[in-house]
């Protein structure tokens, strides 16, 4: 198995070797989530009653991750689409990675509101007795079709690698080997099946990002369908598409930080795509502000009783740390990090990245909590502590995402092989013509790709 | 290494289902045992107290004594093995006795008293604690001194109808032999579909009488029960008495309740069509019927969405079949131009089949819809606003001034202003409302008569003539 992999392309050696570390990695994931699974059968042992949530503050932790992953899960379909869309070359290495992405937080979002469910069987009573009238079915229809649209959309340009992996991957087990088999789709690189990939991938990204736009819009209509004070407000659709595309911008280069240095991939991942994706991240912090501005001014200028009593808690009361954590954390000190001529550099963007990613965590929790917590009647103010079952669970979301799409990054190349063809490999493999042969875009696919855009001046 | 591997990913599976499979509590000590330990001269009871009831059972726990009796009760907290604290305090009725906290930290309390009172008394759980709903049927049941033990009789009877929704005075007697007992407490009980629900409790007057009023929330055949649980020397005795009540006249849906033109909360009517009025999607209770265009139109969004999945899902199978339909491969290799003119025939094919699809399904919807309600009658009802000469006075009115419309038809209500004023059709209670309409003017307003009832008509334009208040129609939806 492993002598093989001197003969392998460079971006398919992660998938032949497997590490002591990768091993240690994977089996300290599995323990987290594993300690989720016994938090989350104490939860359905004992009912709801053994997280912090009571009858004001019904939504904590859990509909903060749903939101928080629904969200990093824009990523994937909108930058990579939009990319596409606009022809932008450089982002071929990039596209599969945020793509991926999209799919892993999309599987482990939309469990999140199951989880919050104290019968979990229940959930099917939005298909028995669910009413079209209700944002919550709206909810449960949208992130089915974006689930199923995300996954296809992952899927298509992935056809040609698994082929190529189905052809030349050989050792591996037998479960992957028919994985390869059926999910390469007798992929045998004819004039046919290009023009047929090419027009799938076509339709899918144009239709991925009206899908993606609603979704998120959907997500934040759960809020802003409700008269309250503190979603009682227009702006929440845009507002929650431009914190999603933030978060998921913001993962993606972490991911790239990771995968750039644990696979070697420092061909294909150049200081260029962290620039450029880097100048995005900024672009999409400083719309956010604009948003946050628009959300906080127009209601604390007025200042009317019930929202007065919010923005209280937010800016000087309760809430007020984590408040100021969200935007000085998330916003602020990212957008600092972004400009600073000595903080441009991967290490710069990757804690830019991190602030980002847990700020609008917190932003999330401090939407959706303070508001519940203040109800309109004072008598009925609440607190909510999040109990040790609810952190357990969030610990294994975050664990069972980045197990998801570590295990895909394992089992399917997480750069685009073929998209990529000719970039890092062309000056080590130049000796042996055949690296990639055997799968089709070679020599014709390989010259016709703007090489010069992504490893010319920044190599 | 490929064996280690997979025993490595077995293990990690196995204690992931562990995880799943092992109850919390499984390492929990069992507290379940009573201690031992009771007093010779009074009466002494140790009571478990857990969330799963009084000695762990949600069973009625009933502590039986004697008038007079001297009682200890020790409470022992039984939720040890739960990772957060569970208080509870014990509240006994009719004694008003209450325990200390009884907690993790406080896990013994006790209620010392002499049972003086005799008769039935609930004791339970007066925090909102875990399992508060099966720490609520502990009972002291004090039996009176054998010697004095003397029969009593209830008589129950309603007075007013029984009709779901409206109130009846329930009205019990209490009698000893032929005198009536006063000072005495009766409970009421209404059969439930999950057996007598306690009602309230009244005492009775000089005459021996229990009154309280209730207000019937279920119709069919229900039972009221009257209950004393028996005092002093006075032995217990209840009475049953059965009861049609019949079902609330049926009331057209309330629907999206707004505020009128007047200020005032009227219900209106769903889909009404007139004047500042849309849809209202929110509308709970509306027949589906009525939301078709909503419902439909988002079927057609999501449903283009699949259909496009579909289309791609035809690509896949495309890739699958690895090469061109039969037809391309007569012609043969490279005929570029011919196979893509085939191939866009393919596609096309798939899109109409998809599109069609998508028609068939909201067809099928809608007729499925549409079919089940019965076909709307329109109704055209003309009024006129015209001025009329009544002992040489100017008076504006409606003309006619009562009209009549059948409930369930479309009503289209033509509206002409004769007058050389501007004038105004308003019903605030259906919501509908012309605007100002210039002389001469004809406008129309589209509803649905829901509601049967009679409505008030008026002028909507203030200022209109010296008469504006007195222009007063009226509108009669006859069911």
């Amino acid at each position: 198995l492993m002598k093989e992999s001197t003969s392998i392309p460079k971006l398919l050696q992660p998938l032949a070797n497997y590490s002591k570390a990768y091993y240690a990695f994977v089996g300290f994931l599995l323990g987290v989530i594993g300690l989720g699974a016994y938090a989350y059968s104490t939860q359905l042992q004992n009912g709801l009653v053994v997280t912090g949530m009571r009858n004001n503050v019904l939504w904590g932790l859990y509909i903060t991750n749903f939101v928080f992953f629904i969200g990093i899960s824009h990523v994937g379909a909108l930058m990579s689409a939009i990319l596409r869309l606009s022809g932008a070359e450089w982002r071929k290495p990039i596209t599969r990675m945020a793509e991926a992405i999209t799919a892993c937080s999309l599987a482990v979002g939309a469990l999140m509101p199951i989880v919050d469910l104290g019968r979990p069987d229940r959930i099917l009573n939005i298909l028995l007795y669910g009413r079209i009238q209700s944002p919550i079915l709206w909810d449960f229809i949208s992130i089915g079709t974006y689930l199923v649209g995300s996954l296809v959309f992952l899927l298509l340009p992935l056809i040609p690698d698994i082929a190529m992996l189905r052809d030349r991957l050989s050792g591996v087990s037998s479960l992957r080997q028919r994985i390869y088999r059926t999910l390469s789709f007798g992929w045998r690189d004819t004039p046919y099946q290009q023009d047929r990939l090419e027009k799938a991938i076509g339709v899918m990204t144009i239709l991925i990002i009206p899908i993606a736009i609603s979704v998120h819009t959907v997500v934040s209509w759960i809020f802003a369908m409700t008269l309250r004070v503190g979603w009682n407000s227009s702006i929440f659709g845009p507002y929650f598409v431009a914190g999603a595309l933030l978060s998921g911008v913001a993962s993606v280069i972490l991911a790239m930080a990771f995968f750039r240095h644990f696979y070697r991939l420092e061909d294909y991942l150049t200081p260029k795509h962290f620039r450029n994706l880097a100048n995005l991240m900024l672009a999409m912090i400083i719309v956010y502000i604009y948003f946050v501005l628009n959300e906080f001014l127009t209601p604390a200028y007025k200042w009317e009783t019930a929202e007065g009593q919010l923005l209280g808690a937010l800016f000087t009361g309760e809430f007020s740390a984590l408040f100021m954590a969200a935007q000085v954390g998330g916003l602020v000190v990212p957008a600092i990090l972004l400009s600073l001529r000595r903080t441009r550099n991967i290490l710069g963007y990757s804690i830019a990245s991190m602030f980002v990613v847990v700020g609008i965590w917190i932003k999330r929790f401090v939407i959706i909590v303070p508001t519940l917590a203040r109800s309109q009647i004072a008598e009925f103010w609440a607190t909510y502590q999040p109990s040790w079952v609810e952190w357990s669970i969030t610990a294994a979301a975050f664990a069972g995402f980045i197990l998801l799409y570590t295990v895909f990054s394992r089992v399917f190349p997480i750069v685009s092989v073929w998209e990529t063809a000719g970039i890092g490999e062309v000056p080590s493999e130049t000796a042996s013509p055949t690296t990639i042969s055997g799968f089709g875009f070679t020599a014709s696919q390989a010259s016709s790709v703007q090489i010069g855009s992504v490893s010319g001046e920044d190599l | 290494l490929q064996i280690r591997r997979n025993r490595l990913l077995l293990f990690a599976l196995a204690l992931l289902a562990f995880a799943l499979i092992l109850p919390p509590n499984a390492f929990a000590l069992d507290t379940s045992t009573p201690p031992a330990g009771t007093s010779e001269q009074i009466k002494a009871f140790t009571v478990i107290v857990n969330r799963y009831g009084f000695n762990g059972t949600d069973k009625t726990l009933s502590l039986n004594l004697s008038q007079g009796d001297a009682v200890h009760i020790t409470f022992v907290y039984g939720d040890g093995e739960l990772s957060y604290d569970n208080p509870h305090v014990i509240f006994l009725r009719g004694y008003d006795l209450r325990t200390t906290v009884i907690s993790r930290s406080n896990p013994i309390a006790t209620l010392d008293f002499v049972a003086t009172e005799t008769g039935t008394f609930a004791f339970y759980c007066l925090v909102p604690c875990v399992g508060m709903e099966n720490l609520s049927s502990g009972a002291v049941v004090v039996a009176p001194r054998p010697p004095g033990n003397l029969p009593t009789a209830l008589d129950v009877m309603l007075d007013g109808a029984t009709i779901q929704g409206q109130s009846v005075n329930m009205a019990a007697t209490l009698a000893q032999g032929s005198q009536p007992v006063s000072n005495a407490r009766v409970d009421f009980y209404v059969s439930t579909t999950f057996g007598p629900m306690r009602v309230g409790t009244a005492i009775t007057d000089e005459k021996g009488v229990a009154r309280m009023g209730y207000r019937f929330g279920e119709s069919g055949n229900l039972a009221v029960i009257a209950e004393f649980a028996g005092t002093g020397s006075l032995a217990p005795s209840s009475k049953q008495l059965n009861v049609l009540v019949e079902a609330r006249p049926e009331e057209p849906p309330i629907v999206g309740i707004l505020p009128n033109a007047m200020g005032e909360n009227v219900p209106r009517l769903p889909y009404a069509v007139g004047q500042n009025q849309i849809p209202d999607i929110r509308a709970v209770g509306v027949p589906l019927s009525q939301s078709l265009p909503v419902i439909t139109l988002v079927l057609l969004i999501v449903g283009s969405v699949w259909a496009t999945y579909a289309y791609v899902f035809a690509q896949i199978r495309a890739i699958k079949s690895g090469s061109p339909p039969e037809q391309e491969r007569k012609e043969g290799g490279e005929g570029k131009l011919q196979s893509t003119s085939v191939r866009q025939g393919f596609d096309k094919r798939i899109l109409i089949g998809a599109v069609l699809v998508a028609i068939v399904v909201a067809g099928v919807f809608a007729y499925y819809q549409l079919g089940t309600t019965p076909q709307v009658k329109t109704e055209t009802i003309k009024i006129d606003i015209k001025e009329v000469m009544q002992d040489n006075i100017e008076r504006h009115i409606f003309d006619p001034g009562t009209v009549t419309a059948h409930k369930g038809n479309h009503i289209v209500l033509i509206v002409t202003n004769t007058d050389e004023h501007v004038h105004g059709l308003v019903i605030p209670e259906l919501n509908l409302n012309t605007g100002p309409v210039n002389s001469g003017q004809q406008v129309e307003l589209k509803f649905d008569a829901d509601i049967a009832g009679t409505f008030t008509i008026f002028c909507s334009v203030p200022g209109c003539a010296p008469d504006h208040a007195q222009m007063i129609g009226q509108l009669v939806v006859v069911a």
